[in-house]
């Protein structure tokens, strides 16, 4: 739901770097959305195609990095990668704690067209 | 034409120079920044401030009332309210004799740390102790917003179901502390205390989880308790 707002602040955040950097326009985004990171990749996609349909970053391209939840079971120590996250082990039911990193949502790097 | 073997390419293709940028920041940067100011602002009047999240009718604005009236005449309270429409909840704390201030959305899903910036020039900051922030009823979005509190509460009232913290594990990570509120309609609801329990700290280990009923003396007492042991003042 708050996918909008989150492009709206990139949208702000890529002025600022174009502006910064003499930049003519941004030509490739790559973001960081963890499983538990709260966003969704897709609508992340579909609220930058609406808000890239002109300015600075009109045409770029937008790659969504998103990790696997890597978890390793405390009592067998099965681990498992998975997109979405569980609770319990598959192989032994034991609780399963949670890998860092699940939670980022980072603007990791831009390529931007000079003038 | 390339210069140096003469091909066919493009002047335009040529010229282009690309800048690579390695920025490694976080998303909600420009969030993160309003809200670190909310913070400071908050410590520098020596105020402590909770934001509250949950989903709707779960009891947040009970929570405040319930608590306004214990600690009335010892802790100073101020509250920002958000909703999508209607300045109820607003209403309900300053009949209590707090000051109150109603954000109201329109149709976004979660307050953001501009908006709660607003809302603290609206509070007498200076004459109070504790602040809290009642975030817009919603068990997703506002997780993911930092607002300048010190510290989340999330409410799961046993009315929802035992497997909420499963279902929406974003909101009980965020969470310092998990109320678990209206236990007084535990016989009639199908809600596993213990179960729920264990998935909260299954998620969130470090979160202290409380009860809290209708006419529940021994909850409140306990809540009221830590939230004196917050005031900075």
């Amino acid at each position: 739901m708050h996918e909008l707002s989150l492009i709206q602040g990139l949208m702000n955040r890529l002025e600022e770097v174009v502006k910064e950097n003499k930049a003519k326009r941004v030509k490739s985004i790559w973001l960081k959305v963890g499983p538990l990171s709260g966003a969704e990749p897709q609508l992340l996609k579909e609220a930058f195609n609406f808000f890239s349909k002109d300015g600075i970053a009109a045409g770029a391209e937008l790659h969504i990095d998103s990790p696997l939840v890597t978890l390793k079971c405390d009592k067998c120590g099965a681990e498992a990668q998975r997109e979405y996250f569980t609770l319990s082990c598959t192989e032994c039911g034991a609780g399963l704690p949670i890998s860092d990193g699940s939670e980022a949502l980072m603007l990791e790097q831009l390529e931007l067209e000079m003038e | 034409m390339c210069d140096t073997c003469g091909c066919a390419i493009t002047d335009d293709v040529l010229e282009e120079k690309i800048l690579t940028v390695e920025l490694l920041e976080d998303l909600m940067l420009e969030n993160n920044r309003q809200a670190e100011s909310n913070r400071q602002h908050l410590d520098k009047e020596g105020v402590f401030c909770i934001n509250l999240m949950s989903s709707p009718g779960s009891g947040k604005t009970t929570l405040l009332e319930r608590t306004i009236d214990a600690l009335s005449g010892k802790v100073k309270i101020g509250v920002i309210e958000g909703d999508l429409e209607t300045e109820n909840d607003a209403q309900r704390i300053r009949a209590k004799g707090a000051p109150a201030f109603q954000i109201t959305t329109g149709t976004a899903c979660h307050l953001d740390a501009k908006m709660v910036h607003r809302g603290l020039h609206h509070l007498p900051l200076n004459e109070l102790d504790l602040v809290f922030i009642e975030n817009i009823g919603n068990l997703v979005c506002p997780a993911a917003y930092a607002l300048g509190e010190h510290i989340n509460v999330t409410l799961l009232a046993v009315t929802e179901g035992d497997d909420k913290a499963m279902k929406y594990p974003v909101i009980f990570r965020a969470a310092d502390m998990v109320i678990i509120t209206k236990t007084d309609l535990l016989p009639y609801c199908d809600f596993d205390v213990q179960k729920a329990e264990k998935s909260i700290k299954l998620l969130n280990p470090k979160a202290q989880v409380l009860m809290l009923g209708k006419g529940d003396e021994k909850g409140l007492d306990e809540w009221i308790d830590f939230c004196a042991k917050k005031i900075v003042k």
